[in-house]
């Protein structure tokens, strides 16, 4: 035991760290998102605001307190803060989905 | 006002049962005393967690957590399970548990020296979080009476609700019943199995409401809050698993239970899985690093063996994905990548030594575990799909039912794989909720869940979930060999 198993340890370590920093992503905000032409598998993170549903989408807007972005989904969406990954084209934002858990709401 | 002032005294009791234990070294006289304030202590913090739990079952809505918390529409089982949805009643029945737990310690074995000295460390901590509860008041009051309350989340009134958050935090309470026996040297072999076993039985239970509830990412999600609640799982694994250096993990399954609370009380996470923020929360990050001294001190190289490396490399996996979430989003892939490999290794551990082994059921579990896990993970198929322009699926009726809390549409949609039931749930300020409807076969999950309903279409999730009943069979097996255990 001893130096052998550090050695590949160690390199375990390293292809963690460089995992974790190929595998996340900082989210962004409506307000980062307004200033962009296009963006593509964005994270933005913010309100919901004043949804709106006809065939199956639902229209609403996403805020940040500064500034709101107009964006669609196929699928319900209620109200509250949200991280949505997706497409910003053409000034609407294309949500492909939306991160939703338990414990956002869960105080315990 | 009553049940803050049991708060108070039951934190007053359970200081001064600490000190007098810390007392009863030099003198043992005070042993005694010391032990009738803990069952006051005790007794005193039951009444305080009765109380709240009658506030919500009357509909006191002047109590701002039941307001917060609770409806008039909402079932009995509902509103009692809604007293620890909130940051402070979920605090009040830890210190319940915590203080419950010591009392069983005390009792369990030998009263000796060692045992008030671990008696004092106990209930200083115990002491701690009731102290912090004083200031997440779960009896605030509002300066007018609600009508109504505002309600607990729907996709929280669930039966796993009431069972779940008290599962864990028991399981917690034993974990610092593991800490202090471990640093007194205590014979502690039952609190360690039964802390594991009702760690695992929690993680289950939340893999299992998780995997029923649309959006959470199926039974494991990777979530910063789910994966802080399997550190302390892994350290006292691998305290199994090793024999020089094992009483690192017990100190450190500590530290993870207070880094659990940590991550899910301080609003630190930048995302939607976050809290609303406690002010009190960086109070665990101070009790965090006074518990860590233990295992700081017990950190030694020389006990180093593979079953010691492998645990360690997921529990540092786990702990670099949860850090690197207060700051970024941390994609699934990341954990697949990592910690799948890591697991399989510890699976092949498994399987290389399963003929000599004693305790075959417990390890075959998670030989199952791993490959309903690694299924799921890798070979779930999830399509959208309108049901109108798909040939595989057909509506075949919609109703609708008010239960008086809610109102429920059913749809029910015939396909080639049987009969498929979802449901949406309307509530009043909630929104609405979508509710699954699986079909088990014994190879496959066909999970289904409407997506969006309008009046010409239906969009619906469909997933076709591979052996996720090994998942639910692998962990039947790992709990109830764990109970066994606790017979030898």
């Amino acid at each position: 035991m001893g130096k052998k198993v550090l050695l590949p340890f160690a390199a375990f370590l390293a292809l963690v760290i460089v995992t974790l920093y190929h595998s996340s992503s900082s989210t962004i905000s409506p307000s980062d998102l307004i200033g962009m032409k296009e963006a593509y598998g964005v994270a933005v993170q913010g309100k919901v605001e004043e949804t709106f549903s006809e065939n199956g989408q639902t229209y609403f807007y996403i805020s940040d307190g500064r500034s709101k972005i107009r964006a669609v989904y196929a699928g319900q969406i209620n109200y509250g803060e949200i991280i949505a990954l997706g497409d910003w084209k053409e000034g609407i934002f294309y949500v492909r989905e939306v991160l939703k858990k338990c414990h956002t709401e869960y105080g315990g | 006002m009553a049940g803050f002032e049991l708060l108070l005294v039951s934190a007053i009791f359970c200081t001064t049962s600490a000190i007098l234990f810390l007392a009863s070294v030099r003198n043992l006289k005070f042993a005694e005393f010391a032990e009738i304030l803990l069952y006051a202590s005790l007794s005193c913090v039951f009444a305080s967690l009765l109380l709240l739990t009658c506030h919500f079952l009357i509909d006191d809505f002047s109590v701002l957590s039941v307001y917060l918390n609770s409806q008039r529409e909402m079932s009995p089982w509902l509103k009692i399970s809604a007293v620890w949805a909130g940051r402070e009643g979920s605090l009040l029945l830890w210190n319940f548990l915590n203080v419950l737990s010591a009392s069983i310690f005390l009792n369990y074995g030998k009263k000796d020296l060692k045992k008030a000295k671990a008696m004092f460390v106990f209930l200083s901590y115990a002491s701690a979080l009731l102290i912090l509860n004083l200031f997440s008041n779960p009896f605030a009051e509002l300066q007018f009476r609600h009508l109504n309350g505002i309600g607990m989340n729907p996709v929280l009134r669930t039966p796993e609700m009431l069972i779940h958050p008290p599962v864990v935090f028991l399981g917690y309470s034993l974990v610092a019943a593991v800490y202090v026996s471990t640093l007194f040297g205590i014979q502690n072999r039952k609190f360690l199995i039964s802390s594991w076993v009702l760690l695992t039985a929690g993680i289950i239970l939340g893999g299992f409401w998780a995997y029923r509830t649309l959006g959470w990412g199926g039974f494991w999600g990777w979530d910063p809050v789910e994966n802080s609640s399997l550190l302390p799982w892994l350290c006292l694994t691998a305290y199994f698993h090793i024999r020089k250096g094992k009483e690192f993990f017990a100190y450190l399954a500590m530290v993870f239970v207070v880094f659990a609370a940590f991550v899910t009380r301080s609003g630190i996470l930048s995302s939607v899985h976050a809290f609303a923020s406690d002010p009190f929360s960086f109070f665990f990050v101070f009790l965090m690093v006074l518990l860590a001294i233990p295992a700081v001190r017990k950190w030694n190289f020389e006990g180093f063996c593979y079953s010691l490396l492998i645990f360690s490399a997921m529990i540092i996996v786990v702990f670099l994905g949860i850090i690197t979430s207060f700051f970024r989003n941390v994609d699934r892939s990341y954990y697949l990548i990592t910690f799948v490999p890591l697991f399989f290794l510890a699976v092949c551990g498994i399987i290389y030594r399963f003929i000599k082994m004693k305790r075959k059921l417990l390890h075959f579990g998670v030989i199952l575990l791993f490959l309903g896990s690694f299924s799921v993970w890798f070979f779930e198929e999830k399509r959208t799909i309108s049901v109108e322009e798909s040939g595989l699926f057909r509506l075949s009726n919609l109703s609708e039912e008010f239960d008086g809390e809610k109102l429920i549409l059913r749809a029910k949609i015939e396909s080639k794989y049987g009969i498929f039931e979802p449901e949406i749930h309307f509530y009043d300020n909630w929104g609405q909720v979508s509710k699954v409807s699986i079909i088990s076969t014994p190879f496959l999950d066909y999970y289904l869940a409407i997506r969006s309903l309008s009046q010409d279409s239906i969009i619906i999730e469909f997933y076709l979930v591979p052996l996720i009943i090994l998942v639910w069979l692998g962990s039947v097996f790992i709990i109830f060999a764990g109970i066994l255990r606790l017979r030898d």
